[in-house]
């Protein structure tokens, strides 16, 4: 029964400044990960908090201020500073499709979706559609563009890209072009937009869903959505889980 | 091949299987659950219901380590009302699998045991379970009510008066005397007993040298702790009449034919699914018949309290 899920110590080895509230960690170790898989980061006396992967070379997540334990990350951890992670957790991951395909992000949904991006073989059949609700929250943007992925960005207030939402973008692209599948990260109204206009032009789609983890491997069922565990069925599914 | 019968009796209730998902393990709604039936299992525990909705500990709340868990959830639940909603949502979902609920929930005074088991009676559950022995709520409840015989017997009686419904009282291992709370509930009108709860545990980071857990102290739960409740469950049996729920590390068929062995009528699974996923319990299930099989068993029944013969 030599199984064991407890927190790993790892030097941050740098900090990238992602935009005025999102920072990437570059970890001091190896990690063996797939696209969508997560990891839970601890910082003792604070909480434990469950995180996508942005890259494993080198060993990168990404982080957004939302709340006090990600407050504490972008404030107050330095390079050299020890974090602790357990996983990587999840067997449902984003799985290549052959044809055309198109990455939506809203928000920092780009996380999963740069890990998978990396791992694509023929960049040229991969669209990107980054989304934010103002200018300064767009994320990744360069990242993307820097793997020779053509980016369209949109904002909810028109100051970069174009004015609107992701999914209207999404929708436009599909009218026009015959993509194999769609994979997309971001809040819940977004994915489930994506699931009915999926639905609606026929076109398989890939979702990183997030939900509230406690134990990250399986058995608290705190992650529980229409019958399906998001911390160890999902994060990815290619179906919704429950109800829409 | 002859069919091994699988089957057992819980207070007047036929389970198909001796296995039961234990309190605490995937119980949080109504479709993880009815997952959970469809795996053959004899009867689904909810996880431990209050009066009020509780948003639990912080996290870390769950860990696994070199030989189990260690957890302190910390009694995460949406309130009785909520769940009195979830349970009758269950109850349709599982109307064609004859799998059975048991209901479990836990009070912070002796009063609102009473009060919980009248509301989640209108559920209409197979099975009421007293969580008397929370180990993770300390600071909050101060030391739980299965560590004292005579609060024992209050709860029971005081349930017992609430709701008709058949009464399983869960137990602790983190007391001196097992026995004596285990009489108490048979005395107060318990109609089964469930044990073990978890065991009191901690783990401390050797290089944040901090406790893991936010709440510092867990429950040790799977493998580690199956000695301890065969134990118990035996020393269980020995003192009441009441059948028995053994629950404590069971991953396995042959850990199961254990507790069958110690007095234990059914047996409750939980950390295995860590070990094992969701399916560990047709797996189990399949070991238990093949163990029956090879010693020309043709019906489980046979073989509880067999090692006290």
């Amino acid at each position: 029964m030599n199984k064991t899920s407890l927190p790993i110590p790892v030097t941050v080895k740098k900090i990238i400044k992602e935009n005025f509230k999102t920072k990437s960690f570059v970890l001091d170790s190896k990690i063996k990960a797939l696209p969508g898989q997560f990891i839970m980061v601890w910082l003792p006396k604070i909480a434990e908090k469950p995180f996508s992967i942005t890259d494993i070379s080198p060993f990168t997540i990404t982080i957004m201020t939302a709340g006090k334990f990600t407050k504490h990350m972008n404030e107050k951890v330095k390079k050299g500073d020890t974090i602790w992670f357990r996983g990587p957790f999840g067997k449902g991951i984003f799985k290549q499709v052959k044809g055309r395909k198109i990455l939506v992000s809203g928000g920092c949904g780009c996380v999963p979706l740069y890990f998978f991006a990396k791992t694509l073989k023929n960049k040229k059949s991969v669209q990107v559609i980054v989304g934010a609700k103002t200018k300064k929250e767009l994320l990744f943007v360069k990242k993307f563009k820097d793997l020779g992925l053509n980016v369209q960005t949109t904002t909810d207030d028109g100051t970069a890209g174009k004015k609107g939402y992701t999914t209207e973008e999404l929708k436009r692209v599909l009218s026009t072009e015959k993509i194999n599948c769609v994979y997309a990260c971001g809040p819940e109204v977004m994915l489930k937009k994506i699931v009915h206009i999926c639905e609606e032009k026929n076109v398989k789609y890939q979702l990183s869903l997030e939900a509230l983890m406690k134990c990250g491997f399986g058995v608290c069922g705190s992650c529980s959505v229409g019958g399906k565990l998001v911390c160890k069925d999902g994060p990815v599914f290619a179906k919704w889980p429950g109800k829409l | 091949m002859a069919k091994v019968d699988l089957s057992v009796e819980l207070y007047g209730h036929k389970l198909k299987s001796p296995l039961v998902l234990a309190s605490g393990i995937l119980g949080t709604d109504a479709q993880i659950l009815h997952r959970v039936a469809k795996t053959g299992i004899g009867a689904v525990t909810t996880k431990s219901c209050g009066l009020l909705p509780r948003p639990g500990h912080e996290n870390p709340t769950v860990l696994a380590w070199e030989h189990g868990l260690l957890n302190a959830v910390g009694l995460t639940n949406p309130g009785v009302d909520k769940e009195v909603e979830e349970i009758k949502k269950l109850k349709k979902l599982l109307s064609n699998t004859n799998t059975k609920i048991i209901a479990s929930f836990f009070g912070c005074t002796i009063e609102e045991f009473g009060k919980i088991a009248k509301t989640l009676s209108l559920a209409k559950p197979d099975f009421l379970e007293a969580n008397i022995s929370c180990p993770n709520t300390m600071d909050e409840f101060g030391r739980p009510f299965a560590t004292n015989p005579t609060q024992t017997y209050k709860i029971v009686k005081n349930v017992k008066k609430a709701s008709k419904i058949p009464l399983i009282v869960k137990l602790s291992p983190n007391v001196t005397d097992i026995v004596s709370i285990a009489k108490a509930a048979e005395e107060g009108g318990a109609d089964a007993i469930s044990a073990i709860n978890a065991l009191l545990g901690m783990i401390i980071d050797t290089t944040s040298k901090k406790p893991i857990l936010t709440n510092k102290m867990g429950g040790i739960s799977g493998p580690a702790v199956k000695p301890i409740a065969v134990r118990c469950i035996y020393q269980i049996r020995k003192a009441v009449k009441i059948p028995i729920i053994g629950i404590g590390g069971v991953t396995s068929g042959k850990d199961a034919i254990e507790m069958i062995l110690s007095g234990a009528s059914a047996v409750g699974v939980g950390s295995a699914v860590y070990y094992r996923g969701i399916n560990v319990f047709s797996k189990i299930n399949k070991e238990i018949e093949e163990y029956c099989r090879l010693s020309s068993i043709k019906s489980i029944k046979s073989l509880i309290g067999g090692a006290h013969e």
